[in-house]
């Protein structure tokens, strides 16, 4: 690894990466822009779900972003550039015309959060529909429930304090639950057919130390 | 830098706190523990002196490891476990962890988890003095 860093810039994630704002209606023109200045070099495209941090103007969004690097004389320089676009029926222009490779980590995209790349390549990847079932599940998206970790003991739920004795009645009262999993308490019985809002379902997963409802 | 071939164990370090096995996003870690008493230690200077009563001093708990298991089918090499431990009780090893022929063999007990953890072990105790 560290050969291949040279100037503190390596070619994975940078602390030094620049990183530009990019709003989406720009997208492929900021891509192509900075391939013009010289970020040739296409790493990667991912998208992070902002769940919980509300953009002013977008509202709940997903964060779609691209690191290209730039091979110079002092090393590898890495530029980040970012878009965001909103939650509920996210769509971007696709880079494939640009950057052929991307068509591939945008179908990653596509099949993690459904975020819906036009003009670019829409087969699944990953994820693939199950039949009977409308729209497949997106699974990184936040308000997204792993059925296979309810029904999977969690490992995280032992306390060996607690579990011998002593700290018996203290264990009663609080206890741990693991992230990515609904909590009974917080989200409570549904009935099938009722979605409950994303927000709800968000906290529900949270995890952590969890207060038992008396 | 230590490749990420697998993550050791250094058993001397390891308190039993779940941290690991909480943090870790595959559930890829399993711990089994008691708590056990230990006597009051009651300082050796203070006995017989006037006003110290031998049996001052209070019983503490402190946890037993009993089992430690890490199933490389499940772990996908974060490190986030090595991250988070309080104690450095784990840590990158070079070496990879061995093909089998049944996913049982990929469970790797404390002992496996271990091996070249004694001399890891002296070595970080030496830092510390």
């Amino acid at each position: 690894m560290s050969s291949l860093v040279a100037g503190g810039v390596g070619p994975g994630m940078g602390p030094d990466d620049e990183v530009r704002e990019v709003p989406a209606a720009e997208w492929v023109s900021g891509v192509s822009g900075a391939l013009a200045e010289g970020f040739t070099w296409f790493d990667s495209l991912h998208a992070v779900d902002e769940f919980g941090r509300p953009h002013p103007e977008l509202g709940e969004h997903f964060r779609v972003l691209c690191r290209l690097v730039r091979w110079g004389e002092q090393g590898p320089a890495g530029l980040q550039l970012h878009t965001r676009i909103a939650r509920e029926d996210p769509i971007l222009p696709s880079l494939g015309e640009i950057i052929p490779g991307a068509t591939w980590h945008e179908r990653e995209a596509h099949d993690f959060f459904g975020i819906t790349f036009t003009g670019g390549d829409s087969r699944p990847l990953l994820v693939h529909q199950a039949a009977g079932v409308a729209e497949p599940l997106r699974p990184l998206r936040k308000d997204v429930v792993l059925a296979a970790r309810v029904t999977r003991p969690w490992p995280g739920a032992r306390d060996p304090e607690a579990d011998s004795g002593a700290g018996r009645a203290q264990a009663s009262r609080r206890r741990m639950a693991p992230a990515g999993v609904p909590d009974l308490d917080l989200w409570g019985a549904r009935a099938e057919g009722d979605p409950a809002p994303a927000d709800e379902v968000v906290q529900a997963l949270q995890g952590g130390r969890v207060r038992r409802r008396r | 830098m230590t490749t990420h071939g697998r993550i050791r164990l250094i058993e001397d370090r390891c308190t039993s706190c779940m941290i690991c096995v909480r943090e870790c996003p595959t559930w890829c870690i399993h711990i089994e523990a008691h708590s056990e008493e230990l006597p009051p230690t009651t300082p050796e200077a203070g006995l017989g002196r006037p006003g110290v009563h031998p049996s001052r001093g209070r019983e503490r708990r402190h946890n037993v490891l009993d089992s430690f298991d890490i199933d490389w089918s499940l772990c996908m090499y974060c490190g986030i476990c090595i991250e988070e431990c309080p104690f450095d009780a784990l840590e990158w090893a070079g070496e990879h962890v061995a093909g089998t022929d049944s996913r049982a063999g990929l469970v790797h007990d404390r002992h496996t988890l271990g091996e070249g953890a004694a001399e890891r072990g002296q070595r970080g105790q030496r830092e510390i003095e």
